[in-house]
């Protein structure tokens, strides 16, 4: 090896109130390289990338970065060493504007004052190096961003600090496509200027068009490395669950024909708010329907209306053929729908709630016997759904804020799939979910629709869709533009341009 | 799935440990009380009621605010109902006992209404709402009571509310184990705790959740407020007489009470139990600095610095668990 390894960490061990999560990892990042790290949700991948930045410090082990011998205390000494992370739990301050976030700790004085104006058009560099320079501006506040959004703006963020090395945590998790091929443009341009990378995915098919090597983390330990062109996602699926054969992941549903006689279980027609124009579509018992677009085309802002976040101006909801008037999101779900909202960790999760606690939410009122909440119940009902889902914790007991990413998405789920729902609104459902959980989900999905219920789906990942929906419109600039019955992948991302 | 349940020795994880912190230092200072003060006649069953007794009102205050707390709201303007409702109950004696106290704590719960219909529907925020209405309902009771204290004169209700002993044992004391009850199953075991504590711990989740976010502030309001009323008449009962100041130096005992047992103060965590040890410690302290023979200055700054002493033992808790 000629020139040193841009990161070398040996014997990696670290433990979370006597909960290892690492034992002993190795791991090396060679300059220039983009590295791919997989494993299942909750293998430690995300608590190894903090204990690089400095986010965590490890109980054991050594790191060297280019060489040098390296210990941090933080991540200011980490970025001071020219390491850079995209965390997969966005880290930007919605109530300020894209310019203030990027520059965040990093901020350019004049003067012992801010030069906004230099920020701003450095802003605007760092935009259009990510693609998105005339999409989103660097006045713009967060909050008014969607997940993908935000996500390249933290992309933005870490590319400002002309960092060395960057790590990238499930960076793709919500984009799209289209999206996620400039994000690549953007990848590969910083690595022709001599940045190594880490990049962390349940993508596996991704790692394949952008990344040199590949190495799997399981259960807290480094199983495997290989070159990217030495493997296929079998094998990797295979290491990542420790299995001699990889278990079968693709999923295509047998999608059916609506029968025409009945009446649909959940029909919207004409709906008009802030961001949507006249949109129409019908979902039958047992049907799964596919909403696909664009970051912004649209999508979230259906499920929204249907669920009575945003108010309509004109339009009507028929649940089972009845006009109902839905004003808020206890109404939907007296009316037996339910949401998977986008984002985990704002808008589905009570982070400091136990698991269990977080599970009932949606159904306290189911519960509670006349007075008293049935905790014997609740807690049966959180042990088969922590089973089912594959949830990674430490016992019911433990709060969602110290899960995986993935696994509080699991809860997520859960949450919203014991309740007394018939039409379950599902907004990226399996975002940061590995592919084996993934699956899991989809024959849950399945069985739910068997019963004769409804889900609308919506999902940046066409394959997703294209093998899973009964029919997909597809939603640009707040309107359904197409429908198409049984559809491929391929003629879902010609449609949604 | 394999699930990495590998615990160490210890039968509890630090976390857990941290949270009982708030009871050693109960027994600690009981102790120490105890050691220093046992010719003062600390540990006298006389004067361990007594202590009971002091903190019985801030005992009952202290448990609305742990559900207003765990709600992620605050209310400044407990205190000035306490007044209100003492001298309500003291003007209003005179026409029976049934019209009194009823009367007291409904003017309580109308202002906790009131509190709430502006958190809630109008969408100010309760700090600054409530920081009105402390002045509104402070100057209304002045008014009333043209600054005089009002007298008690009724035995029944004396006994009942605040002077009364079954045996060796306050009224006041079984008063505030009984409210302390009720608020600890209301918040641990009751669908309404829970949307409490969501709506603190994630307003935006708990909206998604189909929980009525602005109704379970409203209702924290207004149990506040009816529980500073209680406090007004217990306070009525036992000095037997109602004055406008009462109450009045009782928000940082409250709110000290509360959070050292453990309530966060910026909402979704809360523990009746604690606060009820919270307020405990402070009566106990104070009850110590005045065994001590402090002069009144002297308590003063002793209880500031116990105060945030105790604070910082229970809070440090939550900076280590956040950034881990
Ligand atoms: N601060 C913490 N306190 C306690 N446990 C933690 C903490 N951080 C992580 N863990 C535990 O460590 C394990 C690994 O978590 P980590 O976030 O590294 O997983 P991951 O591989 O990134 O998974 P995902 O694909 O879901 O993002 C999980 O089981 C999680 O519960
Ligand atoms: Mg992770």
């Amino acid at each position: 090896m000629s020139p040193a390894a841009a990161i070398v960490a040996k014997g990696i061990f670290k433990q979370f109130d006597g909960n290892a999560v690492l034992k002993g990892v190795n791991f090396e990042l060679a300059q220039g390289e983009i590295h791919a790290l997989v494993g299942q949700n909750g293998a430690g991948k995300s608590t190894l990338m903090k204990v690089l930045n400095g986010t965590h410090q490890p109980d054991q082990g050594s790191l060297s970065i280019f060489g040098q011998p390296a210990s941090f205390s933080s991540t200011g000494a980490a970025r001071a060493r020219g390491i850079a992370m995209v965390y997969q739990e966005l880290s930007l301050v919605p109530t300020m504007s894209v310019a203030d976030n990027i520059f965040m700790n990093n901020w350019i004085v004049v003067g012992g004052l801010l030069d906004a104006e230099a920020m701003r058009a450095a802003t605007l560099r760092l935009l259009e190096k990510v693609g998105v320079a005339n999409e989103i501006s660097p006045d713009q506040l967060v909050e008014s961003l969607s997940m993908g959004q935000r996500q390249l703006v933290e992309i933005a963020k870490a590319l400002s600090s002309e960092a060395r090395i960057i790590i990238l945590d499930e960076p793709t998790a919500s984009l799209s496509d289209q999206e996620i091929e400039r994000l690549f443009v953007a990848i590969r341009r910083l690595q022709s200027e001599g940045v190594s990378l880490i990049y962390i995915t349940h993508y596996l098919r991704d790692i394949f068009k952008i990344c040199d090597r590949v190495s799997v983390l399981r259960e807290g330990r480094c199983v495997q490395q290989w070159a990217v062109s030495e493997t296929s996602v079998p094998q990797l699926v295979a290491a990542m669950l420790g299995e001699a054969v990889a278990r079968q992941t693709n999923w295509q549903r047998a999608t059916t024909e609506t029968p025409p006689a009945a009446t649909p279980l959940l029909e919207v027609e004409n709906l008009v708010t802030s961001h949507l124009d006249e949109v129409s579509f019908k979902v039958y018992p047992g049907q799964v329907v596919g909403l696909a677009g664009l970051l912004g085309s649209g999508r979230t802002e259906i499920l929204n209306a249907i669920f009575g976040l945003d108010p309509l101006q004109s339009g009507q909801i028929r649940i089972n053929g009845r006009a109902v008037r839905i004003q808020s999101p206890a109404q939907a779900i007296a009316h037996g729908i339910n949401l998977v909202p986008e984002d985990r960790r704002s808008q589905g999760l009570i982070l400091d709630f136990s698991v269990l606690d977080n599970l009932w939410l949606c159904s306290l009122r189911q519960l509670t016997n006349p007075v008293f909440i049935d905790q014997n119940r609740a807690a049966e009902v959180a042990h088969a759904l922590v089973k089912r889902l594959q949830v990674k914790t430490a016992g019911i007991e433990q709060a969602v804020r110290y899960l995986s990413g993935g696994n509080q998405q699991k809860v997520v789920i859960g949450k919203c799939l014991h309740t007394q729902a018939k039409i379950l609104l599902l907004d990226d459902p399996t975002f940061g979910i590995d592919l084996a959980a993934k699956h899991e989900i989809m024959h849950i999905v399945n069985e739910y629709v068997q019963q004769g219920n409804a889900v609308v789906f919506v999902s940046s990942e066409y394959s997703e869709i294209a093998s899973f929906c009964d029919t997909t419109y597809i939603v640009k600039k707040g309107r359904i533009a197409a429908q198409l019955a049984a559809t491929t992948e391929e003629r879902l991302l010609a449609a949604v341009q | 799935m394999d699930i990495a349940i590998k615990r160490t020795a210890l039968p509890l994880s630090l976390g857990q440990w941290q949270h009982l912190i708030i009871y050693f230092v109960f027994v600690g200072l009981f102790v120490f009380f105890s050691v220093f003060l046992h010719d003062k006649g600390f540990l006298e069953a006389g004067n361990l009621m007594n202590i009971a007794r002091q903190t019985a009102m801030i005992s009952i205050m202290a448990v609305g605010m742990t559900f207003v707390l765990s709600a992620a709201e605050i209310d400044l303007s407990f205190g000035a109902v306490v007044a209100l409702s003492a001298v309500t109950v003291a003007l209003l004696l005179p026409y029976g006992i049934w019209i009194a106290v009823p009367a007291a704590l409904g003017v309580g719960a109308l202002c906790g209404l009131i509190n709430g219909l502006f958190v809630a529907k109008v969408g100010i925020p309760s700090f600054l709402v409530t920081l009105g209405m402390t002045g509104i309902i402070t100057g209304i009771t002045r008014w009333v009571t043209e600054l005089q204290t009002i007298p008690v004169d009724h035995e029944t209700f004396a006994f009942i509310f605040g002077s009364g002993d079954i045996g060796p044992i306050s009224v006041l004391f079984i008063w505030m184990m009984v409210i302390a009850a009720g608020g600890h199953v209301l918040l641990r075991k009751t669908s309404f705790g829970k949307e409490v504590l969501a709506s603190g711990g994630n307003k935006i989740s708990a909206m998604y959740s189909g929980i009525n976010v602005n109704r379970v502030k409203l209702y924290v309001l207004v149990l506040n407020a009816t529980l500073a009323a209680l406090a007004g008449i217990l306070y009525a009962g036992r000095l037997q007489s109602a004055r406008y100041t009462l109450g009045e130096s009782d928000l940082m005992m409250v709110i000290a009470a509360v959070i050292i047992g453990g309530t966060s103060l910026f909402g979704g965590k809360g523990t009746v139990v604690g606060a009820l040890i919270g307020a405990l410690i402070m009566g106990m302290v104070n009850n110590g600095l005045v065994l001590m023979g402090l002069n009144v200055d002297q308590q003063l700054i002793l209880r500031g610095i116990i105060i945030i002493f105790a604070v910082t033992l229970t809070m440090g808790t939550l900076r280590k668990k956040k950034k881990a």
